[in-house]
């Protein structure tokens, strides 16, 4: 309904769902004009005041009510029509504005004044007439529910099936090469924009350098790139991007960032994950070798189901090990639920945009995800042992020994022996134990019931144990002692899900989400709203190691017929090369989400995805030949006046380096960077500062070669509770859950790091020292190549000028040392907006 | 919103207004915003360029600022302000009593009498243990909340709880909250600061401060009573303040003209102005943090230069003028590391909380009597508690060791809008549970909250399709009865 009509809308209110029913039978009426008026004057300004704020005039649409537009009070809310046409005074609102609707009385603050119910009366008595230029009118479907599941819900955009768009035609103009530029030109001309101009090759190839490998150009690649009058100059570069090892770090940590990961369990001992970096270096080897996103998929959430040779797809399975774990419980089964959770809501988020997670202790709010569904979808996960099921972080749930098969056939016979062996003893020592906790006081006997076990065993065994009962334990003690000392095979492991639970416990929707109230049990399935049939879980063949269901959920949403999957990915990979999805709310595609801005082009490169097998490289081209990619950063007044927050992409947002990429490209800068790949994680030297703040100052870090500090960031170990000081700085992504966008701060304790801490003054140092090496003796060249190399392009006279006359301010007034003065001017290079921050 | 550059977060306004607003009135809020410059181009407003930009809260306020000691490791409530008169004569003796520690679920249990006496103290007469004879002169400024519970009675988990509302970790912690809610007055120093042990951090570190999945400007800054007061605070070459100006100034010109055509980009105006509010904050932590030019008579009062307690009373001294300085949050803790470093008395109550109290006894009292003839303490709240008590009965067969409680067990607050001179709620005649007036943490959380100028289940920022609140999806109410 057009709001520049003085006109209204009376009709028999129905609440009824469009589409499902026949429009309305309306009577266009002419009011007069005195009427409106008494409306403008003594009605509108009492609504705006009282009702506006909960009820269309802001983001609210309590009880899916619109007090803001006529259509909205005849068509009323969750509670039925507004108005009562044929007898006003019935009308519900005068109900609940004279607070005789007793379970509705509104506004819910303060009643309204006697003068003001009873104008209010005489407006409805009236047939309410509005203001057709007040009003303020919502979206058609805004008051009818999103939670449901019918036709109209799952014709939501995320969750309807894709159909690969047609490629507009932009008028006045040939059609764009490339068809991603179709469709933001498209939408610029809409609101007569037109897109930015070029990048100068200079940008253009920094800015691909930093998307592609997180690291700079040389200067001389820099060169080459503008000498290169060729078509495809700029493919070249992207193809040659691609094929280095470093692609893989700066992608991986993308997707690091989306699965949580970390090397430690979080809680009171913060224990570490054994052989977590294989799962980091199995992502960077994944995206080098351009994995398939659907391969990838099934990898990590059922590798251990595929069946395959290769050690790649049980490394994988670490995915669901990157989590918290509390090792000490107040609730284990609550915890349990925890671990489960957890697998859910990262599972959800990161390869659906689904937050089912919100479905944990009751229908979702937002989205149509029944509470059901929510656990339905857990009992995929259900044949995942805990962690451990002891205090210890290494167990036979999360460990898989991956040594090649030809090694492994040698000993296997022999440890499976040896560990029988010990696990006997286990038994009998236990047995002995026992019997001698009977005999002591009831306090031990329940501290060693509990959580002290150990702690009693130790101090008061000797105590009760009679000789026999001592003799008896020293034997198998001494014989165990014997067993774990023989030397043992060279073994790899894996962190991983290993000796799942092939036939698991039945799931059952909790109450409230409390696990110690089970209501009806569920079988595995898939969100209801996608209209996937229920799958049939094949039965587990003899021998198996798991329960067969993860493989089942994994296909299923590594499928192209999956409508979120793929959606998910295009949209990511839209969002690490501008800065921002197309759909913002990257982990959350449902209603509460973003909505995407430019729908027909993610849909679009959705299917170039699964068309192209999955290839994510092919897709990393594909968008940065485009034109759109290739824009300039710098503002038009004509785009910051119409679309400020380049919604639209008139222009490429400039962006400022991630965490990482400001810590390499110091290193890089300063010629020290290390690009050894993979392996173990290193240690930074943690300022004692830092330290200080752990429980443990002396066993929380430790401490690697120098050459070995100088690898990438990706390589650096990443503790739960005592966080890098640099990345944390720089806005790291939090580890305690799925991190779809970082942070972009800009705090002073930012330039406090890179003023002051010994990194980077070593750092300027380690760069002056170079400088003076490539350039002995002239200082004028000396400074010229230290901006230009930060920078990425040659130096102006200007600066150069600048950084000559402060080493000279330095030396002169300050007394400096010439290399002390050049090292101070290295630490500015370092700190300048330039080094940080990308056209 | 600025009409320029990149939103807040890479959000959209819409999601902005609702990180900020989304639990209450949106309209009511953006007029508020409004009011307060919120949305005017360039005004104070949470963005990329200052996270920490000063705001106000919902309503007018009772405290400014909040100083949380924080007795880490738990401490004993039966032995230091639950007087349990019956529980003395029970000592050593087993009874039935249901309790949930570290040692599992148990029915029964061997009593530990309590190992301290109670005196009278001020017009309320308020029973303190003798483990807090300087304390005890303060009760009538004090409200007592003797029936707080908690989650979980593990360390790893309660602390969590205590710190962020929660017993799962990634929750922003309380001091974030009150950072992300205010901003910060002084952008010369941290908004919110955290002191630690000279033995070590809390266990899970940095998780105790940790802004959780708000963006990293509204995490807690760990500073030091002594020394450099923060990290990188201080050139680690040591640098001349004429070297560093020199340094800033010419920095400043290149990074101008560098932004000459890219004038659109707030971030860069903001990064050039984050080195002038470094360059200002290196002036002031180190001034903040100059105990040296207090009066010896306050020194004195806080117990400086007396072995026992010159660390605490530092920090307290520090809290103090932190306050002076307008700094919102200040967490002060007692007890570091593991075990008997803390207040976690396992095995012997008497050498562990002998140890911890003495140490603090004088430099809270020091606190509180010093706010006060300040005319502070009416502004500033103060907190005391750790993340759970203790049991009345002992963990094991020998010993004075307490196991946790998180049944039952003692917090006081003092200042800052709290009633002086009263109890609130209790526990059974044992000291085992909560009996009267049962709270939960989150009720201690929402009368922070609340007495800031917030209401607890309105602040909220929206994460993860969720309106995230402090106090939780169940919601909790201030404690009303304590509120002056």
């Amino acid at each position: 309904m057009s709001a520049l009509f003085n006109t209204t809308l009376i009709g028999i209110a129905l609440a009824a769902e469009i589409g499902a029913s026949q429009p309305l039978a309306a009577v266009v009426v002419r009011p007069d004009s005195a009427k409106v008026e008494f409306f403008t004057r003594q009605i509108f300004p009492l609504l705006k005041e009282n009702c506006f704020k909960c009820h269309g005039g802001g983001e609210k649409l309590k009880s899916n009510f619109r007090i803001t537009s006529r259509e909205g009070l005849v068509r009323g809310g969750d509670e039925g029509p507004a108005l009562n046409l044929v007898d006003p005074d019935q009308s519900r609102l005068l109900a609940m504005l004279s607070y005789k609707d007793r379970q509705h009385q509104m506004p819910p603050d303060k009643k309204l004044s006697p003068s003001q119910i009873d104008q209010l009366t005489q407006w409805v008595r009236m047939g309410a007439p509005y203001d057709g230029r007040l009003e303020i009118v919502g979206n058609p479907n805004e008051h009818l529910p999103t939670t449901t599941i019918n036709d109209r819900t799952k014709n939501y955009w995320a969750f309807k099936p894709i159909v690969r768009p047609v490629v507009p035609r932009v008028t006045g103009s040939t059609q764009p090469k490339n068809p991603i530029d179709a469709f933001i030109n498209h939408k610029l001309a809409g609101k007569n924009l037109v897109p930015n101009k070029s990048a100068t090759r200079q940008q253009l190839i920094r800015r691909a350098y930093f998307d592609l490998i997180g690291l700079p150009p040389t200067l001389e690649e820099v060169a080459a790139f503008e000498a290169d009058k060729s078509s495809n100059a700029f493919e070249k570069v992207i193809d040659q991007l691609l094929a280095r090892p470093q692609y893989g770090e700066k992608w991986g940590r993308h997707w690091l960032d989306l699965v949580r990961y970390a090397e430690s369990n979080g809680y009171e001992r913060d224990g570490d994950k054994p052989f977590v970096w294989r799962y980091r270096d199995y992502v960077v080897r994944a995206f080098n070798e351009d994995k398939p996103y659907d391969r990838f998929i099934l990898e990590q959430l059922a590798g251990d189901e595929l069946g395959a040779e290769s050690p790649d797809p049980i490394i994988a399975t670490g995915y669901y090990r990157l989590g918290l774990w509390d090792d000490e419980p107040a609730d284990p089964l609550l915890a349990r639920f925890d671990e489960l959770d957890d697998y859910v809501a990262t599972t959800s988020q990161v390869f659906l945009g689904l937050t089912m997670n919100c479905a944990r202790c009751h229908d979702h709010k937002i989205d149509p995800i029944p509470q059901a569904d929510y656990y339905r979808f857990l009992s995929f996960f259900a044949d995942i042992d805990r962690y451990s099921a002891s205090r210890g972080t290494r167990s036979r749930a999360n460990l898989t020994d991956i040594t090649p098969l030809v090694h492994r056939a040698t000993y296997q016979q022999e440890l499976d022996d040896r560990e029988a062996a010990i696990r006997q003893i286990a038994i009998d020592l236990r047995r002995i134990e026992d019997e001698v906790i009977k005999k002591m006081p009831a306090e031990d006997r329940d501290a060693a019931a509990a959580n002290d076990r150990e702690a009693v065993i130790k101090r008061r065994f000797n105590e009760f144990a009679s000789v026999e009962q001592r003799a008896a334990a020293d034997k198998l003690k001494q014989r165990r002692d014997e067993l774990l000392k023989k030397p043992e095979p060279p073994r790899d492991f894996a962190l991983s899900v290993n000796n799942c639970i092939v036939k698991p416990p039945s799931v059952h929707i909790l109450r409230r989400g409390n696990p110690h109230s089970p209501a009806a049990e569920v079988l595995p399935g898939f969100p209801a709203i996608i209209g996937t049939p229920d799958p049939v879980i094949p039965a587990a063949a003899p021998g198996a190691k798991t329960s067969g269901r993860r493989i089942v959920l994994a296909r299923w949403i590594a499928s192209k017929e999956n409508p979120l999957t793929s959606r998910n990915i295009a949209n990511r990979l839209w969002q690490f090369h501008f800065g921002r999805g197309i759909v913002r709310s990257a982990n959350n595609f449902g209603h509460i989400g973003d909505r995407p801005s430019h729908p027909e082009l993610l849909d679009w490169l959705a299917t170039e995805l699964t068309d192209g097998g999955w290839s994510l490289k092919r897709m990393h081209k594909l968008i940065m030949l485009s034109q759109t990619y290739q824009m300039s950063s710098s503002a038009s007044a004509a785009g910051i006046k119409t679309d400020p927050n380049n919604e639209l992409f008139w222009k490429y947002d400039m962006r400022r380096l991630s965490a990482e990429e400001v810590r390499d490209s110091i290193l890089n800068l300063t010629g020290q960077l290390n690009l050894k790949q993979g392996g173990p994680s290193i240690h930074t030297e943690m300022p004692k500062e830092v330290l200080a703040t752990s429980s443990q100052p002396h066993n929380a870090w430790g401490k690697s070669p120098i050459e070995e500090q100088r690898r990438r960031s990706i390589y650096i170990r990443v503790r739960r509770s005592l966080p890098e000081p640099l990345l944390k700085v720089f806005d790291f992504a939090d580890t305690d859950s799925s991190c779809d966008v970082r942070f972009v701060t800009t705090v002073p304790t930012q330039s406090l790091t890179l003023l002051n801490s010994k990194f980077l003054n070593d750092q300027a140092d380690a760069l002056a020292e170079k400088l003076v090496a490539d350039a002995p003796g002239n200082l004028r060249r000396q400074v010229q190549l230290a901006i230009a190399r930060a920078s990425n392009r040659p130096a102006s006279e200007d600066e150069i000028a600048d950084g000559l006359r402060m080493i000279g301010d330095l030396r002169g007034r300050l007394k400096l040392e010439e290399r002390a003065a050049l090292s101070r001017f290295c630490l500015l290079v370092l700190n300048l907006n330039e080094f940080i921050y990308l056209d | 919103m600025t009409s320029t550059g990149q939103n807040f977060c890479g959000r959209t306004r819409r999601d902005f207004l609702h990180t900020l607003g989304g639990g209450f009135t949106g309209l009511a809020l953006t007029a508020m915003l409004e009011e307060s410059g919120f949305f005017n181009a360039h005004a104070a407003e949470p963005s990329e360029a200052n996270p920490l930009s000063p705001r106000q809260p919902h309503r007018a306020a009772r405290a400014k600022n909040v100083i949380f000691l924080f007795m880490y490791g738990g401490p004993s409530h039966v032995d230091t302000f639950d007087h349990k008169p019956n529980l003395y004569p029970l000592d050593g003796k087993t009874i039935a009593v249901k309790t949930f520690g570290r040692g599992g679920h148990r029915n029964q249990g061997r009593i530990v009498g309590p190992k301290w006496q109670f005196k009278p103290y001020g017009q309320s007469g308020k029973l303190v243990s003798d483990l807090f004879p300087h304390l005890g002169t303060c009760a009538d400024d004090i409200t007592f909340i003797h029936s707080m519970t908690a989650d979980s009675p593990i360390h790893g988990s309660a602390m969590l709880m205590m710190n962020s509302g929660s017993v799962i970790s990634g929750k922003p912690s309380l001091g974030s909250w009150v950072n992300y809610g205010l901003g910060t007055v002084n952008q010369n120093l941290p908004g919110y600061v955290v002191m630690l042990d000279k033995t070590g951090g809390p266990i899970s570190g940095a998780k105790n401060w940790t802004c959780g999945y708000m963006p990293a400007a509204y995490q807690g800054t760990v500073i030091s009573a002594s020394g450099t007061p923060m990290l990188d605070l201080k050139n680690s070459r040591g640098m001349a303040d004429a070297e560093q100006r020199t340094l800033l100034d010419y920095l400043r010109r290149y990074n101008e003209r560098h932004m000459g055509t890219r004038a659109d980009n707030t971030a860069l105006s903001g990064r050039i102005a984050s080195y002038e509010l470094a360059y200002k904050m290196q002036m002031s932590a180190p001034e903040a943090v100059d105990l040296e030019s207090e009066p010896e008579h306050v020194k004195s009062l806080y117990g400086l230069g007396k072995p026992r307690t010159d660390d605490f009373g530092r920090k307290c001294l520090l809290a103090r003028r932190l306050v002076e300085r307008g700094v919102r949050f200040i967490q002060v803790y007692s007890g570091g590391a593991h075990n008997d470093d803390n207040w976690d008395a396992h095995s012997d109550i008497v050498k562990n909380h002998t140890h911890h109290a003495g140490n603090t006894d004088q430099p809270i009292a020091g606190l509180l009597k010093d706010l006060k003839q300040r005319g502070l303490l009416d502004s500033t709240l103060v907190i005391w508690g750790g993340e759970f008590g203790r049991q009345p009965t002992a963990e094991y067969a020998q010993g004075t060791g307490r196991d946790h409680n998180a049944y039952g067990f003692t917090m006081w607050m003092a200042g800052g809008g709290i009633k002086g001179g009263t109890s609130f709620g209790q526990t059974d005649e044992l000291g085992g549970t909560a009996v009267e007036g049962k709270l939960h943490v989150r009720n201690l959380h929402a009368t922070v909250l609340h007495l800031l100028g917030f209401d607890p289940n309105k602040l909220a920022y929206f994460y993860g399709g969720l309106d995230q609140k402090l106090v939780g999806v169940e919601g909790a109410e201030p404690i009303q009865q304590i509120l002056a």
